[in-house]
């Protein structure tokens, strides 16, 4: 029994900092799914484009860390402005099925990782680890600074999304889009910017999410889509259209990974995975979280 | 004019006979779990093929390489497999490293009469111990690895030790051999701990390792499991010593963190680096404009797989007779061998789909964040 308290330490942190890379690339989702009520099947690839922009300029053009990961950061805004720009608004204005911005997305994303493949040969891109490679020993438990950090910076992201979305005009306007496309154009709200805004924002915190995750498991150009599929996990786990919720559904299933790998065996984490959320599917379809921290008019329109 | 209309017919049926092209299948990992390998032994394939084309190609006929990408997936490359027989009329294929990639492609060639050269493939499955087979591979095995590593660490002293590898066939193949063939040694592997591919984060499989009282490990997973496996340990500032299967996971994995972190690892080495043959292959590859070239035994694995392939059509006397190609592959004597010990020459016996055993196999060990021969 001793033993499992003991164990128990270590998983709680890495099932935090695996879920919390899960959220965050879920909220990435939601941010678009909020504004424009569509998926960016390209998500994982915005992770990709901000790890190959970060390891490119930090190992092609002698940048330090500080300097590359803003940078990447940036690129990951613009991959969204550019993919809303050239591909979901044009669509969006001819009015056809919703699939077709989607699987335009799909393209993008595809497109970026055959391009960020032929670049590095399809090579590992390597980022160092944030805070060096020394674990923090905490009350003699050693912890990995790079999973802290990404514990952190999504406690950081989240709290600053919220604050956008309910203490500011722009936050309202983002929010009176998601609610209702017709009635925001009627109120005036620029609703085709608020798609373009969503975007990058999505694209920021993807790459975000992307660059943190690199020094664990070293990226190559076609790593994204496998973030993108857990983020979509979380996203449907925790509950559709709620940044919260997806923040936990990812909590969630990177907690129960962590346990599965610490109690269990590490060779039965991805089929966990799919089971929590067969399981979800077939008892709360609409997620676990559905409604947390969001107003009830949002959630009845849902 | 009979003479002048002979002339004019063979004119034009001659040189469509002699520009006739061998069509050679290759499918790879460009994509998926080894796509770092594939992607290091792609140019070394393509280079051979073109200087042997430029040197005139297999009697005349040049060499045509078909190139596919299989994405480490069994089921794709079956269709891989289809397509290069049916549409391009391959007599013979050549495919990349992943074990569950080449278990598939070994049961289609066992069903299509259709010879395949891997480059390396680690499970014993692949392993036809007797009659001739439609596989061959020029990495070796994992059973004679196995051994190889078990009297190592019993030289060592090592008599407790731990299993880390992938969930996939090579991961698993080797943790049945090694348990199989330990108690044989006097080596009780005390924990043994099963990673998907694409694991973030290692630190609880490190701890559980550690917390098993074990004071080796083997690791028998691909570059970036390796590299998490390392940094995990690090982490937890636990410091056994350990030994992985495969030299060219073991190099991509030290280019992933920092080289410190495998210090004092050891790794199995199928290569003679002092061989002028193996600087040669290095050398030409970068020459030739490979990406991110690792002087480790990647190179020299593409290079024998391709030249064994090319051995066998020009002995088979007939190079649109698959069963005369795969016959020819144990007709190969005299073809010096980049891999293995200097003066290793020849290619297969009935029985032994690959070329070395475990006395042929030299240890490297890490040191201040390189690889050095161990003697």
């Amino acid at each position: 029994m001793d033993s499992y308290l003991s164990d128990l330490v270590p998983i709680i942190i890495v099932g935090l900092s695996l879920g919390s890379l899960f959220g965050l690339v879920g909220l990435a989702y939601t941010v678009i799914i909020n504004a424009t009520q569509l998926v960016n099947f390209g998500q994982g690839d915005f992770a990709m484009v901000g790890v190959a922009v970060c390891w490119a300029l930090i190992a092609k053009l002698g940048l330090p860390l500080w300097v590359a990961f803003p940078l990447a950061v940036v690129a990951g805004g613009a991959m969204g402005f550019i993919t809303n720009a050239i591909i979901v608004t044009p669509l969006l204005k001819k009015d056809v099925h919703p699939f077709y911005p989607i699987l335009g997305t799909m393209s993008v994303g595809t497109i970026a990782a055959g391009a960020v493949g032929i670049f590095t040969g399809f090579y590992w891109m390597p980022i160092e680890h944030f805070l060096g490679n020394e674990p923090l020993k905490v009350g003699g438990i050693p912890m990995d600074t790079q999973g802290l950090l990404i514990i952190g910076t999504t406690v950081a992201i989240v709290t600053a999304y919220w604050y956008l979305l309910h203490k500011t005009r722009l936050g309202l306007a983002l929010r009176a889009t998601g609610f209702n496309r017709e009635v925001s154009l009627l109120a005036g709200i620029q609703v085709g910017k608020m798609a373009s805004l969503s975007f990058v924002i999505s694209g920021i915190i993807a790459a975000i999410a992307g660059v943190l995750c690199a020094p664990f498991s070293a990226f190559t150009a076609t790593d994204g889509m496998i973030l993108g599929i857990n983020g979509f996990i979380a996203l449907i786990v925790g509950g559709w259209g709620n940044p919260y919720a997806a923040l936990l559904g990812g909590v969630l299933v990177g907690m129960i990974r962590a346990l599965i790998v610490g109690y269990i065996s590490s060779a039965h984490a991805e089929l966990a995975t799919f089971l929590v959320l067969m399981v979800v599917l077939t008892i709360k379809p609409q997620g676990l979280f559905a409604g947390f921290m969001m107003p009830k008019t949002m959630n009845s329109a849902r | 004019m009979l003479t002048a209309l002979s002339l004019l017919l063979f004119s034009s049926v001659t040189p469509s006979f002699a520009a006739e092209t061998i069509n050679v299948g290759f499918t790879t990992d460009f994509s998926g779990l080894d796509a770092s390998m594939a992607m290091q032994e792609a140019p070394v394939v393509e280079m051979v093929v073109k200087k042997i084309n430029a040197a005139g190609g297999i009697n005349g006929r040049q060499i045509n390489l078909i190139t596919q990408d299989n994405g480490s997936d069994p089921a794709k490359v079956i269709g891989i497999a289809k397509m290069f027989k049916e549409k391009y009329k391959c007599k013979v294929i050549i495919a990349g490293p992943t074990s569950s990639v080449c278990i598939a492609l070994k049961n289609w060639a066992d069903q299509n009469h259709v010879p395949v050269i891997a480059i390396d493939p680690q499970s014993d499955k692949l392993w036809v111990k007797s009659g001739k087979s439609w596989f061959f591979r020029s990495e070796t095995p994992a059973s004679p690895r196995v051994e190889a590593i078990l009297a190592r660490l019993k030289k060592l002293g090592h008599t407790k030790v731990a299993f880390e590898g992938t969930t996939l066939a090579w991961g698993t193949d080797t943790l049945a051999s090694f348990k199989a063939r330990a108690p044989s040694f006097g080596i009780n592997i005390v924990s043994e701990v099963l990673v998907e591919p694409k694991s973030k984060d290692l630190s609880i499989q490190a701890k559980k390792l550690k917390d098993s009282g074990a004071k080796a490990v083997i690791c028998v997973d691909y570059d970036a499991e390796t590299a998490g496996l390392a940094r995990a340990m690090s982490a937890i500032g636990w410091k056994p010593y350990v030994i992985h299967t495969s030299m060219a996971n073991l190099t991509a994995s030290m280019g992933l963190i920092p080289t410190e972190m495998f210090n004092g690892w050891e790794v199995i080495q199928q290569i003679d680096p002092t061989k002028p043959l193996i600087k040669q292959i290095w050398a030409d590859a970068k020459a030739y404009g490979a990406k991110n070239v690792v002087e480790d035994e990647k190179g020299p694995r593409a290079y024998d797989a391709i030249n064994l392939l090319v051995e066998a059509v020009k002995l088979s006397g007939n190079p649109d007779d698959s069963t005369a190609i795969r016959d020819a592959f144990y007709k190969i004597k005299t073809y010096e061998r980049a891999l293995g010990p200097k003066g290793g020459k020849g290619g297969y016996t009935e029985g032994k789909n690959h070329l070395l055993d475990s006395k042929d196999l030299l240890f490297a060990a890490v040191k201040a964040g390189k690889l050095t021969t161990v003697k």
